[in-house]
């Protein structure tokens, strides 16, 4: 492997870091030495790979979306089927991982925050699976747009706290989780849910969710003999794009593609689009970029799916988007929700709306394309839990 | 030498312990806390913690927080803040002052800018809760001033990394004394005296401890260790009550103040 990042100190580039109060410094260090013992234990490994091959399901399939494709008229597009994963999407691979580390650890206690739910069910799901105490942190609004899931983590045996400072939504949720770690640091685990916050974190949960890419790339040398053209994923805080895109980094023929929350649009205050818009800054452990105001206040985001309404993203993206090897663009609530009806409609496949935005770049993007190129979707989650969204958006009350 | 290092070597000379209190700059409003840092000063606090306000402050709790939040609708940026500090000054040039934020606002303000800034206000210490010593070289240059950059040491520092600290602390060490955030708990003695013991035992540089340090009683407790006590959260809730009655607001806050120096 030719990609060193990140180094010894937690930097991508100039990127990444540990920007946490002193408070929390012996947590981390106590985690990265954890961590740096366990990541080359076949011991490890082995254990980690048993669960997502008969718990999650794992490999989940390379699905040739024939329908989808030949509407498009273009590209040949191919879909990561992270949303049939046990829990309905990739958050399962870094929770199986953190909590075998987080039992190696002697903890027994498990904080996670959430946004869509979708990390916060995969946590509660390993909680109950190894007998361990779950705490989760939902923002009050997106408890409220993600009902389902917060149902569900109820259901099985998590403490659901409602957060109820600033903009109520994933930003909220990290804070909290992070100031009851604080709290709590001698049994306590933060399960943290995506490739962001002080070094370790970006690095681990990398490693834990490039089992994506790494079976995408098995998958298509069997399928088409070759590798894809492009990869796409969308990107909040950038677990689900990391997993797909690391594998890929030196292969430079593979153009990789994040699609951020544009939400009403990127020139209104409305939107996600931390790379697109953002600028540098340090916040929630890292330095990268951020949606901030100039005095370097954080401005609340918004975006219509939960799980991308985040003003940050993992370290690992803002150096990929300064070297030029990943291409950031953003997709608005309408894009999304039409490739939402549109994948429902042509495939039967109902995807988050996370995920949708994805999916509208390559619905925008195909049709333009030659039928040789070859495009990998990353459909990092189904799209159960947002009936209720979408229900209200078409007027119709469930 | 600044204000700071003159204050400990008078305290010390005095066998006196140091009283500090954390103010939220431009809460309640700018004029308010303008004059809540002189009634401060005249009330003996040997010190003063400004605060530059953060939309998200993770160490602290829900009271700070709210200050920050209502300071900084009402414009109390960076920018208001070291004008805040260079007003103070203007008629009182004896109570030491000592920024306390988080980095994100003053590494887009422009770290070398912001050093000349806080110099020229005549700021003697900074304390920046999200930088430990692994980034702290962003802040190298403040060298070149005469400003201490404070460092902080928590209940869960362990040993090593406490005398790592020790030698790079300059003016004070700020003793977090409770594992948490601010405002949350009380500080627990029989947690925090072995710590704070083992820190004096390596260095003459005061120890000051802070968070969950809400009355006299406490302050008095914690004292039996330390060279000095900071208030931050309860002194924001008393402003906080009194907000919409100026002259109750500092009846009952130099009350306070003055029950700590009994």
């Amino acid at each position: 492997m030719t990609n060193t990042y990140p180094d010894k100190n937690g930097y991508f580039g100039e990127f990444g870091g540990i920007f946490v109060a002193e408070t929390l410094v012996p947590a981390i260090k106590e985690l990265e030495s954890a961590w740096s013992d366990t990541k080359n234990s076949k011991e490890f490994w082995d254990k980690l790979n048993y669960y997502h091959k008969n718990y999650t399901g794992r490999p989940s399939p390379l699905y040739y979306a024939k329908r989808l494709s030949d509407y498009l008229g273009g590209a040949k597009i191919y879909l990561k089927r992270e949303d049939l994963n046990h829990t309905g999407a990739h958050k399962i691979n870094h929770c199986l991982g953190q909590i075998l580390l987080a039992k190696k650890m002697g903890k027994t206690r498990i904080i996670a925050e959430t946004g869509a739910g979708q990390h916060g069910v995969a946590t509660a799901t390993v909680c109950a699976l190894f007998g361990l105490k779950c705490v989760v942190y939902q923002g009050e609004v997106d408890i409220e747009r993600q009902k389902p899931n917060a149902f569900r983590m109820k259901l099985l045996g998590a403490d659901l706290v409602p957060v109820k400072s600033g903009s109520r939504t994933l930003k909220d949720a990290v804070t909290a989780a992070m100031q009851d770690w604080v709290s709590n640091i001698d049994n306590t685990y933060y399960l943290l849910g995506s490739v962001m916050g002080p070094h370790p974190y970006p690095e681990m949960v990398r490693t834990f969710q490039s089992i994506v890419g790494l079976e995408v790339k098995e998958q298509i040398l069997k399928l088409e003999n070759r590798l894809p053209d492009s990869i796409v994923a969308c990107v909040g805080g950038g677990s689900n794009a990391i997993g797909i895109f690391h594998p890929f980094i030196d292969d430079k023929e593979v153009e990789l593609i994040g699609t951020e929350a544009a939400g009403l649009g990127v020139n209104t205050n409305k939107h996600a689009a931390t790379l697109c818009k953002g600028k540098k800054g340090i916040f929630h452990g890292m330095l990268s970029y951020f949606i901030q105001d100039e005095d370097g206040q954080i401005i609340e985001p918004y975006s219509i799916s939960a799980g991308l309404d985040y003003p940050g993203i993992g370290p690992e993206h803002s150096m990929l988007k300064d070297t030029k090897r990943a291409k950031y663009t953003s997709i608005e609530d309408c894009e999304a929700l039409d490739a939402f009806y549109k994948l429902s409609q042509l495939e039967g496949i109902i995807p988050a709306l996370e995920s949708s935005h994805a999916l509208a770049y390559a619905i925008k993007t195909a049709p333009k394309l030659p039928k040789s190129h070859i495009m990998v979707v990353n459909l990092s989650g189904r799209g159960d839990k947002d009936i209720f969204t979408v229900g209200k958006i078409k007027g119709v009350g469930l | 030498m600044n204000l700071l290092e003159k204050t400990f070597n008078k305290l010390k000379q005095e066998n006196k312990k140091a009283f500090s209190v954390f103010l939220m700059s431009g809460y309640p409003d700018y004029t308010t806390s303008l004059e809540l840092m002189h009634l401060c000063s005249r009330c003996a606090v040997d010190f003063i913690e400004l605060g530059m306000p953060f939309s998200d402050p993770s160490a602290d709790g829900a009271t700070i927080k709210m200050a920050g939040d209502i300071a900084l609708n009402r414009g109390a940026k960076i920018k208001k803040t070291l004008e805040l500090t260079k007003e103070f000054r203007k008629t009182n040039k004896t109570t030491p002052i000592v920024w306390m934020g988080y980095f994100n606002p003053i590494y887009n303000f422009g770290v070398d800018k912001f050093l000349q800034e806080l110099n020229n206000c005549l700021v003697d210490g900074l304390l920046v809760v999200d930088l430990p010593f692994e980034e702290q070289n962003r802040l190298k240059r403040i060298e070149e001033y005469n400003i201490n950059l404070i460092q902080l040491i928590s209940p869960v520092t362990d040993k090593t990394r406490t005398l790592e600290i020790i030698k790079k602390a300059q003016g004070f060490i700020y003793f977090v004394s409770t594992k948490g955030i601010t405002g949350e708990k009380e500080a627990l003695e029989e947690e925090i005296g072995n710590k704070i013991e083992f820190i004096k035992s390596n260095t003459n540089i005061p120890v000051i401890a802070g968070f969950g340090i809400n009355n006299a009683k406490k302050a008095a407790e914690i004292n039996k260790f330390a060279d000095g006590t900071i208030t931050g959260s309860a002194l924001v809730k008393i402003i906080n009550e009194f907000k919409d009655d100026k002259k109750e607001m500092f009846k009952q806050v130099e009350n306070f103040l003055l029950s700590f120096n009994k």
